[in-house]
């Protein structure tokens, strides 16, 4: 069976990213959930390292934060999406497809033309 | 870009160290509510709830130390408080305080003022062609090691001369200089006619001396043939043809020549300042 796998520094901005892309503003705790969610339980993801992360994409501008209530009315930090940011994740998906697509080719299986 | 803006960001959380003090702990304790409250949906005792929620957290304080070292620059931190530190050991030491910073300028500067010296004097090279192959000849004597030299002694070692591929030499002057300020002395030499060519300066304009010049020239009467340091000829060369033709007038059975050449200013300064032979 998979392991759980250590998450990656970098992967982890675009993986949050892509969450508030998907489900819109978000706080924190949300995140992560729905970050180890979405990796079918596959990511174990230390939640003190997602805040340093999401100060990082804060600071440069790839989202903005602002406190809000959550849905069972406690107060939370909710982050969005700006425009920098969703400019910044097209760019890394479009290179992780491309970087993923150049890699399937040398692994493809022995017999497939290259 | 946008690693400039991120700098930029921690440096103003260096000043704002309060505000996000209390920032970061909301957001974690928020952060901890939230997780809680979620495991004791699941069914969790409050007990184990809560611990769950801070071992997914990584441990309260490493979280908090995290997040606070992404918002300012640590280093700089490390800095100013050392800085600070510093400042209280000095406020209450003050007599040796005083007596560090007294002995360490005094250093720095005495080592400062001689390498400014030493690089001016000997490690600079000289701005002439070779430096290497220069060399100053003397005459000497019981009493002086460096001795001044007669102008016909000169003239003999330069017939006599199988040693050096040119032999020439110079002595130290004095001229009035009439400038737009007034008057004002200056440093010359007086050198023989191919003096140039053995330190190899071209002029930046005219020509250099020739060969049997002085005699021609004494025959002529003219007195006058000059090369000037650059600086020189800029102070000055308004008058140069306002002279010329007061002189043409005023001595006018005499051909008086007052050619005008010029070296660069470093060349020429290095010249008036070396001790005369």
């Amino acid at each position: 069976m998979y392991e759980k796998a250590d998450v990656w520094q970098g992967t982890l901005a675009l993986m949050v990213l892509k969450t508030l892309d998907s489900l819109g503003p978000q706080h924190g705790y949300g995140i992560a959930r729905r970050i180890e969610q979405t990796s079918g339980q596959l990511l174990s993801l230390n939640y003190g390292t997602l805040y340093p992360a999401l100060l990082k994409l804060e600071q440069e501008g790839a989202i903005e934060s602002e406190w809000g209530v959550s849905e069972n009315n406690r107060k939370a930090k909710f982050y969005r999406l700006t425009r920098a940011g969703r400019k910044q994740l097209a760019r890394e998906q479009r290179s992780w497809e491309q970087a993923t697509a150049i890699i399937g080719r040398f692994l493809a299986p022995k017999g497939e033309a290259v | 870009m946008k690693a400039v803006r991120a700098f930029v960001r921690r440096l103003h959380g260096l000043f704002a160290k309060k505000r996000l003090e209390r920032e970061i702990s909301a957001e974690l304790e928020s952060h901890l509510e939230l997780h809680v409250a979620d495991n004791l949906d699941a069914g969790m005792p409050p007990q184990e709830a809560l611990r769950a929620a801070l071992m997914k957290l990584g441990g309260w304080s490493a979280a908090k130390e995290a997040y606070r070292d992404r918002s300012t620059l640590p280093l700089l931190e490390n800095v100013l408080l050392d800085l600070r530190f510093a400042a209280r050991q000095f406020g209450r030491n003050p007599a040796f305080a005083a007596t560090a910073v007294i002995v360490l300028s005094l250093g720095i500067c005495a080592a400062s003022a001689i390498f400014a010296f030493v690089d001016a004097a000997l490690l600079k090279p000289m701005p002439y062609k070779d430096p290497a192959r220069l060399v100053a000849v003397d005459e000497s004597s019981a009493m002086f090691q460096r001795s001044n030299l007669s102008y016909f002694d000169y003239l003999d070692w330069k017939r006599l001369n199988k040693a050096f591929a040119s032999l020439d030499v110079y002595t130290g002057a004095g001229y009035l200089l009439k400038t737009s300020d007034g008057v004002k002395p200056v440093n010359a030499a007086t050198v023989s006619a191919d003096f140039f060519e053995t330190l190899a300066i071209t002029p930046v304009l005219g020509r250099t001396f020739q060969t049997g010049e002085e005699l021609s020239s004494a025959s002529n009467g003219c007195v006058y043939l000059r090369i000037l340091a650059e600086t020189v000829w800029r102070e000055t060369r308004r008058h140069w043809p306002h002279s010329r033709a007061q002189r043409r007038t005023v001595h006018n059975h005499r051909r008086a020549a007052c050619e005008l050449s010029v070296c660069t200013a470093r060349q020429c300064r290095t010249l008036d300042t070396s001790a005369p032979g």
